[in-house]
């Protein structure tokens, strides 16, 4: 299998996994508006900002997916997800090492939802699969070639 | 042309494009999307701007993922399995269900209406005048982590001027009126009849 052939794979895979990420946030937008605020990243005052990102990051996920899956910004959509995917695991940490303060629970068996549209999830796992979407979301964004190159 | 995109306009594109259908799809929703302006969070908001005006005193209420801290009257198990048939009967207490319509409809304290926090304009106009006749109006929602009871207690004060001493907060909520074998009816909600 050629290198081109294997990263217009792994680019597919990875827009799936993230149209499916996105689709499962879209049902009640106060559900990750819920989960958005319990990460306390973003302030609740203005209020907008808050309501904007949880309507926004579903379709940006949606869109990304889509863009990494069909090829036309497929770079552009890689680096985002990247981005995004990187801020949502950091969230993820800080408000595990929260919950292992506030419940003395070990880390390994921390058990939360996370607000990614797949309910309670094993933290520990969540974080190594998304790490390694980071990685393989990176390297879509290194290695594909702009049109022009290929 | 696209050969000499750069990586920072495919990016700008893509989140435009999202924010653009986002506010289509929420546009398009109605009722059921967002309100924008609209602080879903009063009880946070508020306990922040305390914290700030107490100097950090009351540590940082924003950045935790445990509930804000509340003025309202707090039920326990027991006040609410006492005050509950009184709810059930129309006598003068009033069992709020701040959950979702999804959730109080697969089973919800006997008596209890429903006010979704998060589409309270939908149904608190048909509610208020029955909040405001009660002796007493216990909020609940999931219980554990879950806010909502709360902020729906704070808004229908600062927003709606009920009297803070109405209000009860039942911090156990619905998962622990069901753990401890309460009985629970499905159905939507019955309006002014008693259940």
């Amino acid at each position: 299998m050629t290198r081109e052939r294997l990263l217009k794979l792994l680019a597919l895979a990875l827009g799936i996994i993230l149209i499916v990420y996105g689709v499962q946030k879209l049902g009640e937008p106060s559900d990750f508006l819920k989960s958005i605020h319990a990460y306390g990243i973003l302030p609740t005052q203005p209020p907008w900002l808050l309501n904007l990102s949880a309507i926004t990051l579903p379709w940006l996920e949606i869109l990304c997916g889509l863009a990494m899956a069909a090829g036309p910004l497929r770079r552009g959509a890689a680096a985002l997800s990247a981005l995004v995917l990187a801020v949502f695991t950091a969230a993820i940490l800080v408000r595990s090492f929260q919950v292992m303060g506030a419940e003395g629970t070990p880390f390994l068996e921390l058990a939360f939802d996370c607000g990614c549209g797949s309910g309670t999830v094993v933290i520990w796992q969540k974080i190594l699969f998304n790490g390694a979407l980071i990685v393989g979301t990176a390297w879509v964004a290194l290695a594909a070639r702009r049109p022009a190159d290929a | 042309m696209s050969s000499s995109r750069p990586l920072i306009a495919e990016v700008l594109l893509l989140a435009v494009a999202s924010l653009g259908v986002a506010l289509l799809v929420n546009t398009a929703r109605g009722t059921s999307g967002l309100d924008l302006g609209k602080d879903y969070f009063p009880a946070s908001t508020r306990a922040a701007q305390q914290a700030e005006e107490n100097a950090g005193a009351a540590q940082n209420q924003e950045g935790s993922s445990s509930k804000p801290q509340h003025g309202f009257q707090a039920f326990q198990l027991e006040d609410a399995q006492a005050y509950q048939p009184y709810a059930a009967a129309r006598d003068g207490v009033v069992f709020l269900d701040a959950r979702s319509r999804k959730l109080y409809e697969a089973g919800h304290i006997p008596g209890a209406r429903l006010c979704h926090h998060y589409r309270q304009d939908e149904y608190l106009p048909g509610l208020l005048d029955e909040l405001r006749a009660a002796d007493v109006v216990v909020i609940y929602c999931a219980g554990g982590d879950c806010e909502d009871s709360i902020q729906l207690a704070t808004d229908l004060v600062f927003q709606y001027a009920l009297p803070q001493e109405l209000l009860a907060i039942y911090e156990g909520g619905y998962e622990e009126w069901v753990e401890a074998g309460g009985a629970v009816v499905e159905g939507a909600d019955p309006g002014g009849d008693s259940e």
